[in-house]
């Protein structure tokens, strides 16, 4: 065995008996054994000791719970957020009114102050009762006329702008992308897009497809719906017919192949007074072939 | 004082009732980590530094932020944890300062029938070796001293070092002979 891994297996403490001799009878083995005899003499503990743990708790002891604490408190907070959030928007959805009028209804809606709205056919306004206070705001859907009580800032709003005004009587027609604001007494702010238009009274904004606003005057008192009328000036006999399907929730069959603009009015109340009117002017006839559907077409076809 | 031990019985019933607790945000637990890593830790640090940098001071340190950090670390991973906390430590005071050993004194009562020439040479040898272990390599000074200052088994110095058993006993072995060349003269025949 060579002398190295032989002081190695003393290291180790692992030499047989017959190693141990020929260890002893090296040179160096007095010097070895002195070495590491004395080497107990460098022993870390007795050099620096570290304190007791209850020593060190006192250092803990500041810094202990804080970031544990930090955890629940923010948590804390969070859920008392959503909470709060939660209950209040349910609470918010409680005080939520709505107002919905079928085919060929009007409805006639109080409002907690002293405006009312008159809502057309198949329209749709809802606002919130118990913010009302606060902030006169409703949302509108379809058609509706307004006679709002004198006070602070009243607001309709509608997927195509938001109406704005202060004690004022107005229309508002927002249906699909038709939008239409007549203002009967007082002025009315239109914001739609990013514009802003004061609108005066005896005047009405037509908002087309395209975005462009035009304003044009009015000369009647109120809106011709108020009184059961539909009045056209100078439109597409498509639109006038689509109007007279959703008055009388019926289905016109529409034959003729001339792009006709109408003129006029039709009532609401009776379906033959109403066709007259319509097919007269245009020469054109009309059949009810069943409860719910009408045939119009030329009157030459005949 | 009975309050004490209520409160001592609650910790030891969570602990109880909690096996399967995968962190050390428990005092009971947290002290049984020091008591049986501190100072062997201060000690690593010792035979690597020396004693001028404060070994027990980072060895402190790094309890506490273990502490601080207690519920992101495994119980597994504590170990490991304070030991590279506290080298760190250690490395950003030290750089390259010199190391300084102490070694225990010579008592009277050690050689009592020693003659006056035996324990000055006695105390020649022991601050040469003083000298001789400072100059050692880092690694072979900590393995050496583990083994024989402490007494460990090449096996347990393998282990605390997180080394081969063949390297720590490659390194100790060199340290001796290291060593040796430098105490050759005080050889006593």
């Amino acid at each position: 065995m060579d002398r190295e891994s032989l002081i190695k297996k003393w290291l180790g403490d692992t030499l047989t008996e017959e190693e141990a001799k020929t260890f002893r009878t090296l040179d160096d083995a007095p010097l070895y054994k002195e070495i590491v005899e004395e080497a107990r003499r460098f022993h870390g503990t007795s050099q620096v000791r570290v304190p007791t743990f209850e020593e060190l708790e006192k250092n803990l002891y500041t810094s202990r719970k804080v970031p544990r604490n930090w955890i629940r408190i923010v948590s804390g907070i969070a859920a008392a957020f959503i909470i709060s959030i939660g209950l209040y928007t349910l609470i918010d959805k409680f005080g939520t009114t709505t107002y919905r009028t079928d085919f060929a209804q009007i409805k006639g809606i109080m409002l907690p102050d002293d405006s009312s709205v008159r809502l057309n056919t198949l329209s749709q306004i809802s606002y919130n009762g118990n913010r009302w206070d606060e902030e006169r705001k409703l949302t509108l859907n379809g058609e509706a006329y307004f006679d709002v009580a004198r006070g602070r800032r009243f607001d309709v709003s509608t997927l195509n702008g938001t109406v704005s005004v202060l004690g004022t009587e107005f229309n508002v027609l927002s249906r699909d992308s038709i939008f239409v604001v007549s203002c009967f007494e007082g002025l009315v702010g239109v914001n739609y897009g990013n514009k802003t238009v004061q609108l005066p009274a005896g005047s009405k904004l037509t908002l087309s497809a395209g975005g462009d606003a035009t304003t044009s005057k009015i000369y009647v008192s109120e809106p011709y719906w108020l009184k059961g009328l539909s009045v056209f000036k100078n439109a597409p006999i498509v639109d006038v017919i689509s109007e007279l399907e959703m008055q009388y929730r019926i289905k016109v069959d529409y034959q003729s192949e001339k792009k006709l603009h109408f003129t006029g009015a039709f009532e609401h109340t009776h379906l033959e007074n109403a066709l007259r009117s319509i097919t007269q002017p245009l020469n054109l006839i009309y059949v009810i072939t069943d409860k719910n559907v009408v045939t119009i077409r030329d009157a030459r076809n005949q | 004082m009975i309050f004490f031990y209520l409160s001592v019985f609650n910790q030891r019933n969570q602990l109880l009732q909690k096996p399967l607790h995968q962190n050390i945000c428990d005092k009971l637990r947290f002290s049984k980590l020091y008591e049986k890593y501190a100072q062997t830790l201060s000690n690593i640090l010792l035979y690597k530094y020396g004693s001028l940098a404060n070994p027990s001071d980072k060895v402190q340190e790094a309890f506490i932020k273990l502490w601080e950090n207690c519920s992101k670390i495994t119980p597994q991973a504590a170990k490991s944890y304070l030991y590279t906390t506290a080298n760190n430590m250690m490395l950003n005071e030290v750089k390259h300062q010199k190391v300084v050993l102490k070694h225990q004194q010579i008592k009277p009562r050690d050689y009592t029938n020693e003659s006056p020439e035996y324990i000055m040479r006695k105390n020649e040898f022991l601050q040469r070796f003083e000298r001789a272990l400072s100059e050692l390599k880092e690694e072979e000074r900590v393995a050496f001293l583990l083994s024989k200052a402490e007494g460990k088994t090449h096996k347990e110095v393998s282990e605390t070092l997180g080394i081969t058993k063949k390297v720590a006993e490659h390194r100790i072995y060199a340290a001796l002979h290291k060593l040796k060349d430098a105490l050759e003269e005080l050889k006593q025949r």
